[in-house]
């Protein structure tokens, strides 16, 4: 079945369809979810809450975007809101709780942070736009559909979370470090390569 | 170093300005004049490297945890969502055509006085949830494990720790050992909501080879759909069967829970050791046909 006929076939409520474009999708969207939330439980929670979604707007789905990149946005709204929602996970960036549940208090703290301690500390918006990047593996262009931004925006926030992310894990950029904002447009070189 | 970068122009604003794009250029997200520039700072500048080597490890530090394993009963709780949710909006649309509701209650009245009518009156059926075991005979054949899973599914199923699952299901008597005899090893543990009681499940596998166990409170009825159930004993307890094929589902109760095992193997011989694993404190004398 191509993509055409999945959609068509989801557009119709056909549940061969729906499940051959959750058997294609999920591994993606479950791993993102995954790194986003920290906890597979509430990842499998948000995955099921992001298919019935998608099945449920299919029709409003209109192909500029592709397929994996509109259920990319599904599923990364829904884990922004249920951080909004949610307190205890979602704690502001540079919140001491969430540092010190991540890493034994000391002295030192941040630099006992690990990768992925260091990524849950990080601005939600900024984590996922790093986690599609190098994670997923996708461009910014196609970053940028996902999160709806402009991609000098995914430039920009990409650099201040790379900073922020290196701070953490005590590797601290030397005195001129990146700049945490980029006022120049971003040149595309490559078409977008959604996986 | 230092020398040769002074000599060759390397400074401190040309880095500043070098490094802002390190990223995009290690991301290929650079245009073709940057690109060259980044490439003619990078072999004279010792700092600028570093940096560039410090970005990449980070980049490939986020891409190393990759390997996730997708629960295997995710799809069969979304399609009991979706099926939930066509349900509710077959009652959205009866509730905007009142007509058709109203139409569709007298049918069912009258459908439901025929049946009453046509039976023994419905004397002591006061009816809890039931545990409907058809879908799951019918297709355990064909493909075991999506069978049991969407069985699963069908009740609520997660997937938990043993130890979860026991808090979840703690009236029932039952355990959930890493491994069975027979060398069967528990791949899940599913905490279940039958009606209103919570019940538990495992699923076990030996090269692939399904063995199912369900645990639930012996107060709801268990429906076979178009199959059959026969007496049976297992080791020293009574109970009764489903066969489809070469698979027996094999029920042993008690007073609190009812042990359900789903597998092919033989209720004389192999099954014994599996039940006593499973139901370690299964009464002896107790076991019988429950409701």
């Amino acid at each position: 079945m191509t993509e055409d006929e999945i959609i068509a076939g989801c557009r119709r409520g056909n549940r061969e369809a729906q499940r051959l474009l959750y058997e294609q999708t999920v591994k993606q969207i479950f791993r993102l979810l995954v790194r986003m939330t920290g906890d597979a439980e509430l990842a499998s929670d948000l995955v099921q809450d992001t298919y019935l979604k998608a099945f449920g707007s299919i029709a409003q789905f209109n192909g500029q975007a592709s397929l994996s990149t509109w259920l990319y946005r599904i599923a990364v709204n829904d884990a922004l809101h249920h951080r909004r929602r949610k307190q205890p996970l979602f704690l502001a960036p540079d919140s001491p709780t969430m540092l010190s549940q991540a890493a034994a208090p000391s002295s030192d703290t941040v630099a006992r942070l690990d990768l992925d301690a260091a990524l849950s500390s990080l601005d939600p918006t900024d984590q996922a736009i790093l986690l599609l990047r190098y994670q997923e593996g996708l461009d910014y262009r196609t970053v940028a559909d996902v999160v709806g931004c402009p991609m000098g925006t995914v430039a920009s926030r990409l650099n201040r979370a790379r900073t922020r992310l290196r701070r953490l894990l005590s590797e601290e950029p030397t005195a001129r470090e990146e700049k945490p904002s980029l006022a120049h447009p971003i040149v595309v070189d490559q078409a977008p390569a959604v996986k | 170093m230092r020398h040769v970068e002074l000599i060759l122009g390397c400074h401190q604003m040309q880095c500043d300005e070098i490094r802002e794009w390190l990223g995009a250029y290690l991301d290929g997200e650079v245009g073709e004049e940057m690109h060259r520039a980044v490439e003619s700072h990078l072999p004279v500048c010792g700092d600028c490297s570093r940096e560039l080597a410090a970005i990449r490890r980070l980049h490939e530090g986020i891409d190393e945890a990759k390997a996730v394993v997708v629960p295997s009963a995710l799809w069969n709780q979304i399609e009991a969502r979706l099926d939930l949710s066509s349900r509710r909006n077959f009652g959205r649309w009866l509730h905007l055509r009142p007509a058709l509701a109203v139409a569709a209650c007298l049918l069912f009245m009258v459908a439901g006085a025929y049946v009453l009518l046509t039976t023994n009156g419905g004397a002591g059926t006061a009816q809890a949830a039931t545990v409907n075991f058809s879908a799951l005979l019918d297709d355990v054949h064909f493909d075991p494990h999506g069978a049991f899973n969407r069985f699963i599914a069908l009740y609520h199923g997660r997937a938990v720790d043993v130890s979860d699952a026991k808090r979840h299901a703690h009236e029932l008597n039952f355990d959930l050992p890493q491994t069975l005899p027979g060398g069967f090893e528990l791949q899940y543990a599913y905490a279940m909501r039958i009606g209103d009681n919570n019940a538990a499940a495992g699923e076990y596998s030996r090269r692939g080879e399904l063995l199912g166990v369900i645990f639930h409170p012996p107060v709801h009825p268990e429906q076979y759909g178009t199959h059959q159930d026969y007496a049976c004993v297992v080791g020293e307890h009574r109970g009764h069967a489903v066969a489809v094929g070469e698979w027996r589902l094999v029920h042993l109760t008690d007073a609190t829970t009812c042990h359900c095992v789903l597998s092919r193997l033989d209720e004389s011989t192999e099954l014994p050791p599996i039940l006593k694993a499973v139901a370690p404190e299964l009464k002896s004398t107790g076991s019988h046909h429950h409701p």
